[in-house]
C-alpha cells in the first residue's frame, strides 16, 4: 500500500488526531500496514500517544530540544515534543522539502541548520501543534536557542533557556540543578500536578532502567555484529525522546532481549569492514547506506549510542541530571568526541570512521576536519561525508557514493 | 600476450586505455570522447574503435574494469573501482615514487595520499561545487573567448598578478567580465584564474599532508598555467604525465590486469 503522507494537508491530520476514539483504530491499521515486531509496536504506540496527548483539546504542549532532559517532563504527566526529531521524521515522510521552502521567509539563510529551518516550516504548515512552553538547552546545539525562540515569537509558547555551564564544578552543578528544579517546580504549579516529586522518582527510575538496557545492548554489540548500526540512527526518537518513560524502557528492554537471543543463536552479520559513525545520518529516503552493504561494510557502533553518563542518584536527581548535561560527550567539543571515538574504535574493533557533516551544524561541522586529522594521526582511516539530515537537495548523491566507495577501498 | 582495458567515464569525458602484458605491463593506446548523455554507449564505441585500430578482437581482452562517475551503469563489465584508487594506480605506474596526487577533472578534484607501497592512505575531494575544477576553467574560457589550450601560454606571458577573489564559478565569471570591461589584459586575468584553481587544489593537498613526489592527473593538468601556479604555491616540482587525462583509465586497466593475476592465483 502506497500512502504518501506529504500529500495530506495538516488540517486533516489535526482533525483526525483530535478524535481520541480513532486511536485504537489507527493503531490497528498501522499494525496491519507496517507489521512491526514487538520493538516496532512500542515505537508506534509511543508516536501515537505523543500525538494524542499533544493534539487533544486543552492539552498543554511542551516543546523541548533534543538535549533537554525529558525525564522532568514525563514526571509532569506531559509528553514533550522534540521538534528536531519531528524534523527528521518529516524528512522520512518527504514533507521536509515543502517545510524547508515554507521556512525560507523566516530563516532565509541556507547556512543555518536545515533541521531547524525545517522545524520552523513544519510548525508554520501546521504539522506541529502550537506550544504552551518552549525549553531548550544552549549546548551542545547552538541553533536550537534561535529556532526555539522563533517558535515562541511567531507561534506562541513561553520560552526558557537552560544554560549549561562548561565545566563540572560544585558551583556549576548547584547552579544547573537549581535551575532544573526551579523549572520543575514552576511547571508542576502551572500544570497543577499533585505529588510531582513522586512522579519524578518514577521517571528517574525508568531512565536508569533504560540506561542499563542500553549498556547491555552495547556490550552485546561489542561481542558480535548483531545489528546494522543504521537502525540505531533511525531510533533517534527513542534515544532522545523517551528517557523517563515506559516507552523508552520497554523499547530498549525488548531490543536487548532481541539482540541477546540473536547472540545466543550464534547469529552475526556478514561484516567485512566495521565502521563507527559520528553524528546522525540522512533521514530522507536514500540508497546511501546500500553502498556500504554491497561491500559488506556495516556501522558497528554510532556516536549517539554512547552511554557516557552515570546512573542517576534517586536521592539527588536534579544534581545527577545536571551532571549528565554538563558532561555531554557526544556532538560535543573536539577533545571529548575524540576520546569517545577512540574508545569506540577499540571496543568495537573498528576499521574506519565516518563523520557525517550536517550542513549548518556549527558545533559539529566546525571541528570535523580537526577531528578527522587527529583520528588519521592515531592511525584509523576516517572520512567526512558532507551531507544533510533532512535536506536532500544538499546531499550530493554521486559524489558521496564515490567518497564512501573510495573510503571502503582504502580500508580494504 | 594478454590485453586489458580500463574505462574511465567522467562527467565531461570518457577515456579508454588498452594495456598489454608482454613480460611486463605496457601502455598501448588511449582514446577519449565527450561523455554526453550516455557514458555506457560512448565507452562501448571507444572500445570498439580502439580494438579496430589495433586489429584486435574483443575475445583477446582478458578483463575490462570501469571507473569514474559512470562506472555504476556500465553493461560491459562487472568490475569497477573508484577513480580514487584508479588515479593512484595509474599515477604510480608512470611515476613510481609518487606519494601525493592531485587530480583535477571536469567536475571534481581530489588529493590522494599514497603509502610507500602505493596503497591509498587518505584522500579528500572538493566541496559540493565546481569551484577549482575543469568546469570552472571551461566557464572562464567561454567568458574570455580564449580556448582552454591557450591558457598555459597566456599565463606565461602575463607580467601582472590579478586576484580572482570569488570562489563561486558564477560569481567568478561576473568578476572576470567586470575585469575585462575595466580593460585588464586577458593574459593577467587568465593567470589569476589559474592561480584560483591552484589555490583550491592546494587546500585539498594540505588536508592530506603533501609529500614528494607529487603527481598531477586529470585533464586540467594539461593547462600548464595551473601547473606553474600550483608549483609556485607548493614550492616544489610536480610530475605531469604526457596524457594526464588517461591516468584514471590506465589505473583501471592495471586493476583489470590484477584481476587476472588474482584469478590465476586462485586457480593454481
Amino acid at each position: 500500500m502506497n500512502f504518501d503522507i506529504s500529500k495530506v494537508k495538516p488540517v486533516y491530520l489535526k482533525k483526525i488526531f483530535s478524535k481520541k476514539y480513532l486511536y485504537p483504530l489507527i493503531y490497528q491499521v498501522l499494525l496491519q500496514i507496517l507489521r512491526p515486531d514487538e520493538i516496532g509496536k512500542v515505537s508506534i504506540k509511543f508516536s501515537l500517544d505523543l500525538i494524542k496527548k499533544n493534539f487533544s483539546k486543552n492539552s498543554k504542549v511542551i516543546m523541548v530540544n533534543v538535549f533537554t532532559p525529558t525525564e522532568i517532563f514525563f514526571a509532569l504527566n506531559t509528553f514533550p515534543i522534540l521538534p528536531e526529531v519531528a524534523s527528521a521524521v518529516s524528512a522520512n515522510f518527504s514533507i521536509s522539502d515543502s517545510a524547508l521552502f515554507e521556512s525560507d521567509d523566516i530563516l532565509f539563510s541556507k547556512d543555518s541548520c536545515s533541521v531547524h529551518r525545517n522545524l520552523i516550516g513544519l510548525i508554520k504548515m501546521g504539522f506541529l501543534p502550537t506550544p504552551n512552553y518552549v525549553f531548550t538547552t544552549d549546548k551542545p546545539c547552538h541553533s536550537a536557542v534561535h529556532s526555539f525562540y522563533l517558535i515562541s515569537k511567531f507561534y506562541g509558547g513561553e520560552y526558557f533557556i537552560i544554560d549549561i555551564p562548561e565545566e563540572e564544578t560544585e558551583e556549576n552543578l548547584i547552579y544547573l540543578s537549581k535551575k532544573l528544579e526551579d523549572t520543575f517546580i514552576f511547571l508542576s504549579k502551572e500544570l497543577k500536578i499533585k505529588n510531582p516529586y513522586k512522579n519524578l522518582l518514577n521517571a528517574i527510575n525508568l531512565s536508569n532502567e533504560t540506561r542499563k538496557y542500553m549498556i547491555e545492548i552495547n556490550e552485546l554489540r561489542k561481542k558480535k555484529v548483531l545489528i546494522d548500526g543504521r537502525k540505531f540512527l533511525g531510533y533517534l526518537g527513542m534515544t532522545f525522546s523517551a528517557f523517563g518513560s515506559t516507552y523508552g524502557r520497554d523499547f530498549f528492554r525488548l531490543l536487548r532481549d532481541n539482540l541477546k537471543k540473536l547472540y545466543e543463536e550464534g547469529f552475526e552479520l556478514p561484516v567485512k569492514r566495521k565502521l563507527y559513525w559520528l553524528h546522525l545520518g540522512p533521514y530522507f529516503k536514500t540508497d546511501f547506506f546500500d553502498y556500504l552493504y554491497k561491500k559488506d561494510a556495516y556501522i558497528v557502533f554510532e556516536e549517539t549510542s554512547n552511554v557516557y553518563w552515570e546512573e542517576f542518584d534517586l536521592k539527588d536527581p536534579f544534581k545527577s541530571v545536571a551532571k549528565k548535561l554538563i558532561n555531554y560527550k557526544i556532538f560535543s567539543n573536539l577533545e571529548e568526541r575524540y576520546k569517545t571515538t577512540i574508545k569506540a574504535i577499540n571496543d568495537y574493533k573498528v576499521d574506519g570512521v565516518i563523520i557525517f557533516n550536517q550542513w549548518g551544524c556549527r558545533q559539529g561541522a566546525g571541528s570535523s576536519y580537526l577531528l578527522r586529522k587527529k583520528l588519521i594521526d592515531y592511525g584509523i582511516p576516517c572520512i567526512i561525508i558532507d551531507g544533510d539530515l533532512v535536506d536532500e537537495s544538499n546531499f550530493p548523491k554521486e559524489q558521496n557514493r564515490t567518497r564512501v566507495e573510495g573510503f571502503l577501498e582504502v580500508i580494504e | 600476450m594478454s590485453y586489458f582495458i580500463g574505462v574511465d567515464i567522467g562527467s565531461v569525458a570518457t577515456k579508454v586505455v588498452l594495456i598489454k602484458n608482454e613480460s611486463n605491463l605496457q601502455y598501448v593506446v588511449g582514446k577519449i570522447s565527450p561523455t554526453g548523455t550516455n557514458g555506457n554507449s560512448v565507452a562501448q564505441e571507444l572500445i570498439h574503435d580502439l580494438l579496430k585500430e589495433q586489429n584486435l578482437e574483443i575475445k583477446k581482452i582478458e578483463n575490462i574494469l570501469a571507473t569514474g562517475y559512470g562506472r555504476i551503469s556500465v553493461s560491459f563489465t562487472k568490475f569497477t573501482k573508484t577513480e580514487i584508487s584508479c588515479h593512484a594506480k595509474g599515477a604510480r605506474f608512470i611515476f613510481p615514487n609518487t606519494k601525493t596526487i592531485i587530480d583535477i577533472g571536469g567536475q571534481d578534484s581530489k588529493a590522494i595520499k599514497l603509502g610507500s607501497n602505493g596503497n591509498v592512505l587518505d584522500f579528500v575531494m572538493n566541496d559540493k561545487c565546481a569551484a577549482g575544477t575543469g568546469r570552472f576553467l571551461e566557464v572562464m574560457s567561454h567568458a574570455l573567448q580564449v580556448n582552454l589550450s591557450e591558457f598555459g601560454n597566456y599565463h606565461i606571458e602575463s607580467k601582472k598578478d590579478i586576484e580572482i577573489s570569488n570562489i563561486c564559478t558564477v560569481f567568478a565569471e561576473s568578476e572576470v567580465i567586470s575585469l575585462l570591461s575595466e580593460g585588464v589584459d586577458k593574459k593577467d586575468i587568465i593567470k589569476g584564474i589559474n592561480y584560483s584553481v591552484a589555490k583550491r587544489a592546494l587546500t585539498l593537498l594540505k588536508r592530506v599532508n603533501v609529500e614528494e613526489e607529487v603527481t598531477m592527473t586529470g585533464g586540467v593538468a594539461k593547462n600548464r598555467g595551473v601547473v606553474f601556479a600550483l608549483e609556485d604555491l607548493l614550492k616544489l616540482k610536480i610530475n605531469i604525465p604526457k596524457t594526464p587525462e588517461f591516468i584514471g583509465a590506465l589505473g583501471a586497466a592495471l586493476f583489470a590486469a590484477e584481476l587476472k593475476e588474482e584469478r590465476n592465483g586462485r586457480d593454481s
